[in-house]
């Protein structure tokens, strides 16, 4: 199956050792969307499974076009399902988000867990944030991506990532801010 | 400058970024805020902090069998079906082969698998192992349907345009995968009162489930799958009840703009027409595929652009948006789209004075839309200069109308209804992440309105609320209270029946904000939120009928305690009513009688037990939504009954009422907790309260009347191996009575009265046996020596469950796999009782409940609910919808 046929002077529109080409960009970068994603929506066995359709949806379209930069386009496609996932299915973390829920006497988490410092307020409040605003948070300071491949991961234009992260900033500051006082008075 | 403002800019000017934003004389002012304001600095610093801090958290440990399965799902999808292989095979046959696979190979990349007619079906477990053919104009008749093994073949020339017909192997993974049929409703549409159209599964993405169209021709009574595609279907427009049109994109999962393929129907997409009772119809609320799929949603063109909007106000003349992204992906222009071919060609017929964000024709010439006039505008962006435009003569020539205030991130929606009247609704969507459908709400809403065909627009100003701008849209009234109350979901559409008829769909978005369905009597001037239960989020809605007598459809999710159910939900009275139409729901677990036709069961919707009622011996349910994840239930009269069920709520929120559950506890606490918990009810089961919290697996429950009442639980402490608990005071209080069985797993238990009971138990041996007890559970002795197991692969079935029920100490039924067993003299001995010959022989009994000697019900494993009314001589099978 090696080699294109171009002989007949049909240019070849992909190599056809992709699968080769596909299974190393799999092996090189699956901790790490594994990882982003687990993050991401806070549950192993979710996780796993946002890992595995982005693996296939990104087979599917390496199928058409090599991706010019494997990782962020795999950070797309990662966040496109989770967010998707997130947004339609059974996994929104539908956490009291104002005080005003406390209030009317609902229970929310914190009756549940304790804290157990700093970093549980963090990864609380991260929890707390819209899905879109944490992937920015995450794509940026946990795995590091620019101005420019945060934009092409998020699939919009660098303007509007920018704004987006700096919203995301503000309201994880906001949550981190609220949730501390709850926690630690 | 404020603190509020300089909040928002820390982040940025953290970063050393603020460039874009301020010029020097504010940069200036914020650094002299910062050396007065503590709070400010403080905040400033926890950016920097919370920034390192995100930047090192701690890795999630990855199972080591992950990446394995991983791999082994990549290999399948390598292996199944690549379209370089199909290539490949081409090669071989000739030059013009040659060159109609590559044409082949580039479409199969740009369409990706659309599934289309498929002459064979393949069978419950296969509805969508089937091939896909795409043709222009074939008639159905004619329409190529490919078998399995001639994907290798050379392509036929595509009818018209001669482009090869693109011919696709489904991924065999989705076979198995996908979600029930009408278990995920994404769009709605209705071409009358009886012909509408659902978009289901992952159609506004690409998802492992696929899409599919479902479809009705009786008002909603019945769907059947029409169509089916691995990729998204992100909009159907129905003209009438014959010509639709559906928008195919192919984006795997990336972002930027998608080629868009038009599919076409002129036939309503329904291979012959349908009537209820055809066969491979459904009972009422059923879904079924048909015996194939539709052959009459044929591919007629395409578009590179990334089509939205669409709408055709004729077979020929078509609208739509149109996106497009350079490479880059970061300055996506839109266009204004039309065809004039019934969507076979699509031009680009946008002004040069601005910019489309929204767009609504209501007839071939007349139409409005929203737009930017920033040179250089970018979707999705800041615009400077909107307005809404108009053109009399199909777009050629457009005239600005009204001029907007400068939006910044908005959202846009043009209705209309005649070439008379016509609304906009603008929104800001500074909250909202439009790809993620994930918005926090907005905070303000303008609403224009036109009756003189857009001499004229004024802006509806129902009243203001504080801290709104002054021309907001945004006092809403609630349907009930009638209290003013605030838009807090994100428009999703804007939608008018007639001058005065009108809906706005509303996204609730992520947190506990609120969604539903606005509707207006007046033209706008006054909104009521209809469909507004907590936990609502509505995404479309669609009307069918005449607007005197319009149904309302309406597609959303509703939040429950293991996260969301999409649903599609009618109504007939303008939103004071609902009825649940998709997903179905299905009792078929459980079932308890008080009489031949007042009883309960325990369905499934969407996975979660819920619990139905009837008062026609079965014929028809109704779903009571007060609970979730029901696992038994015993009713003593037609109001009190109780259930052992989770009622989620680990802290508190013990006070169920219908509707307002669903907010009040976290579901990933709640989803692992099994039945523990008993709930009462005094009033048929609309409301439960909280009586008992157990400690989980709570497996079967009856009570003989107010206050005394045995459970099975299988994990008590102190207690290993199940347990038998009583209660004598309605539920309230539980003692241990008994361990049933040792360890022995217990596969089913009934007591006609607390002294009498039956056990299903597994042995150790493999075997099950049946033993009884005459006194309330204290010992208990085999009855005889039954084997089910034996018994059972002896008459060629499989074990999956067991159903046991005695109405009297010495009457009962025993079932299991196609097996059923009565006996009349309290167990000693059996007969084995002929299932009637109109059930199919691999029929496995689940459950089996006798309230007489003549009345019986009895469920099985393939959700089929069957009645006798004569002692088992004759069954029924009962609508399971």
């Amino acid at each position: 199956m090696a080699g294109v046929a171009t002989t007949d002077g049909v240019p070849s529109k992909r190599p056809m050792d992709a699968d080769a080409a596909f299974s190393a960009i799999f092996e090189r970068h699956h901790a790490l969307i594994y990882h982003y994603l687990r993050t991401l929506v806070a549950d192993d066995a979710v996780a796993e499974d946002l890992t595995r359709d982005s693996f296939v949806r990104a087979w599917r379209s390496f199928e058409c076009e090599e991706p010019r930069n494997p990782k962020t386009w795999l950070y797309a496609i990662a966040t496109t399902a989770a967010l998707s996932a997130m947004r339609r299915r059974r996994l929104l973390r539908w956490l009291p988000v104002r005080a005003e829920h406390d209030a009317r006497g609902m229970p929310s988490t914190a009756d549940l867990e304790p804290l157990v410092g700093e970093r549980a307020v963090l990864v609380r409040a991260l929890n707390r944030l819209p899905a879109a605003e944490a992937a920015c948070l995450l794509l940026r300071f946990q795995h590091g991506l620019s101005d420019a491949e945060l934009a092409e991961a998020l699939g919009v234009p660098v303007p509007t990532a920018k704004r987006r992260l700096c919203r995301a900033r503000v309201a994880i500051r906001e949550a981190y801010i609220r949730l501390r006082e709850d926690a630690f008075g | 400058m404020n603190c509020e403002r300089v909040r928002q800019l820390l982040p940025r000017y953290a970063d050393d970024d603020l460039d874009e934003d301020l010029d020097d004389s504010e940069v200036e002012a914020l650094s002299q805020h910062l050396q007065v304001c503590d709070d400010c600095r403080e905040r400033l610093t926890l950016d920097r902090q919370l920034a390192q801090a995100l930047s090192s958290l701690p890795e999630p440990a990855l199972a080591p069998n992950a990446p394995d399965a991983w791999r082994a799902r990549l290999r399948q999808e390598m292996a199944s079906g690549t379209r370089g292989r199909t290539w490949h095979r081409a090669t071989a046959t000739s030059a013009n082969a040659l060159a109609a696979a590559i044409g082949l190979v580039l479409i199969g990349c740009v369409l990706g698998v659309v599934v289309l007619a498929s002459g064979s079906f393949l069978g419950s477990g296969a509805r969508r192992a089937t091939l896909a053919a795409t043709a222009a104009t074939t008639p159905p008749a004619a329409a190529r349907t490919v078998p399995a093994d001639t994907s290798t073949s050379a392509p036929p020339a595509f009818p018209g345009t001669g482009r090869p017909l693109s011919i696709t192997r489904v991924q065999p993974a989705m076979v198995t995968t996908g979600a029930p049929l009408g278990a995920s409703p994404e769009k709605v549409t209705f071409a009358d009162a009886r012909h509408g159209w659902v978009l289901d599964g992952d159609c506004t993405w690409p998802g492992a489930n696929g899409c599919s169209v479902l479809a009705t021709a009786d008002g909603g009574a019945t769907w059947a799958e029409q169509f089916h595609t691995t990729l998204a279907v992100p909009e159907i427009f129905v003209l009438d009840d014959s010509h639709g049109w559906l928008l195919v994109s192919n984006c795997p999962g990336a972002a930027g703009a998608c080629p868009t393929e038009i599919l076409r129907t002129t036939d309503g997409g329904w291979p012959a027409r349908p009537s209820v009772g055809q066969p491979g119809m459904v009972a009422p609320g059923g879904v079924q595929a048909l015996g194939g799929l539709s052959q009459t949603w044929l591919q007629v063109g395409s578009a590179k652009e990334d089509l939205s909007d669409l709408q055709f106000l004729n077979p020929l003349d078509g609208w739509a948006l149109g996106r497009a992204c350079p490479p880059s992906r970061d300055d996506c222009t839109m266009k204004v789209m039309q065809s004039t071919d019934g969507g076979a060609t699509w031009n680009d017929a946008t002004s040069k004075q601005f910019t489309p964000v929204a767009l609504r024709l209501v007839d071939p010439f007349n139409g409005w839309a929203v737009g930017c006039s920033d040179p250089g505008y970018v979707v999705g962006g800041d615009c400077r200069d909107p307005a809404i435009w108009g053109t009399r003569d199909s777009g050629r020539t457009w005239l600005g109308q009204l001029n907007l205030p400068p939006q910044y991130a908005f959202a846009a929606f043009v209705a209309a209804i005649d070439r008379m009247h016509a609304w906009v609704l603008l929104s800001d969507t500074a909250a909202c992440d439009e790809n993620a459908g994930d918005c926090r709400g907005i905070t303000w809403g303008l609403l224009y309105h036109t009756s003189d065909g857009g001499w004229t627009w004024e802006s509806v100003r129902a009243g203001t609320e504080a801290g709104t701008p002054a021309d907001a849209w945004i006092h809403l009234r609630d349907a009930r209270s009638l209290q003013p109350t605030v838009l807090t979901g994100a428009p999703a559409g804007l939608r008018f029946a007639s001058p005065d008829l009108g809906w706005i769909p509303v996204r609730a978005g992520s947190g506990n904000l609120r969604g539903g369905l606005l509707l207006t009597k007046d033209g706008g001037t006054s909104w009521f939120f209809v469909a507004g239960e907590p936990g609502w989020s509505v995404d479309d809605v669609a009307v069918g009928g005449s607007v005197s007598g319009a149904v309302t459809w309406a597609v959303g999710t509703r939040r429950v305690t293991s996260g969301q159910v999409p649903f599609l939900v009618k109504s007939t009275d303008l939103g004071q009513r609902w009825q649940q139409v998709l997903p179905v729901v299905t009792p078929i677990t459980t079932v308890d009688f008080l009489n031949p036709v007042r009883g309960w069961g325990i369905g499934s919707e969407a996975g979660a037990g819920r619990i139905f009622s009837t008062t026609d011996g079965g014929q028809t349910w109704t779903m009571l939504v007060g609970l979730q994840n029901a696992a038994a239930l015993s009713f003593v009269d037609p109001l009190h009954g109780w259930v052992a069920g989770d009622d989620g709520s680990p802290g508190g929120g013990t006070v169920w009422s219908p509707g307002a559950q669903d907010l009040s506890f976290d579901p990933w606490t709640a989803a692992a907790l099994g039945a523990r918990n008993v709930l009462e009810t005094d009033d048929g089961g609309h409301g439960w309260r909280t009586v008992y919290r157990g400690w989980g697996q709570i497996v079967w429950l009856r009570f003989f009347d107010r206050v005394h009442g045995l459970l099975v639980t299988l994990s008590a402490p102190d207690h290993p191996g199940p347990g038998l608990l009583a209660t004598s005071d309605g539920g309230a209080t539980w003692s241990w009575k008994a361990g049933i069985s040792g360890v022995a797993p217990v596969l089913a238990v009934d007591f006609p009265n607390p002294r009498d009971g039956w056990v299903a138990v597994r042995t150790d041996a493999g075997t099950v046996e049946l033993r009884t007890t005459d006194n309330g559970g204290l010992s208990w002795t085999t009855v005889g020596d039954v084997d089910l197991w034996t018994f059972a692969v002896s008459h060629g079935g499989a074990v999956a469950a067991v159903g046991l029920s005695f109405d009297t100490p010495r009457d009962g039924w025993l079932g299991f796999a196609n097996v059923l067993l009565r006996t009349t003299d309290g167990g000693r001995t059996w007969s084995e009782f002929d299932l009637p010959d109109n059930l199919p022989r691999s029929i496995d009994v689940a459950s089996v409940r006798a309230v007489s000697e003549r009345a019986a019900w009895l469920t099985t494993t393939d959700r089929r609910l069957l009645e006798t009314d004569d002692g088992g001589a004759t069954w029924r099978d009962l609508p399971t919808g």
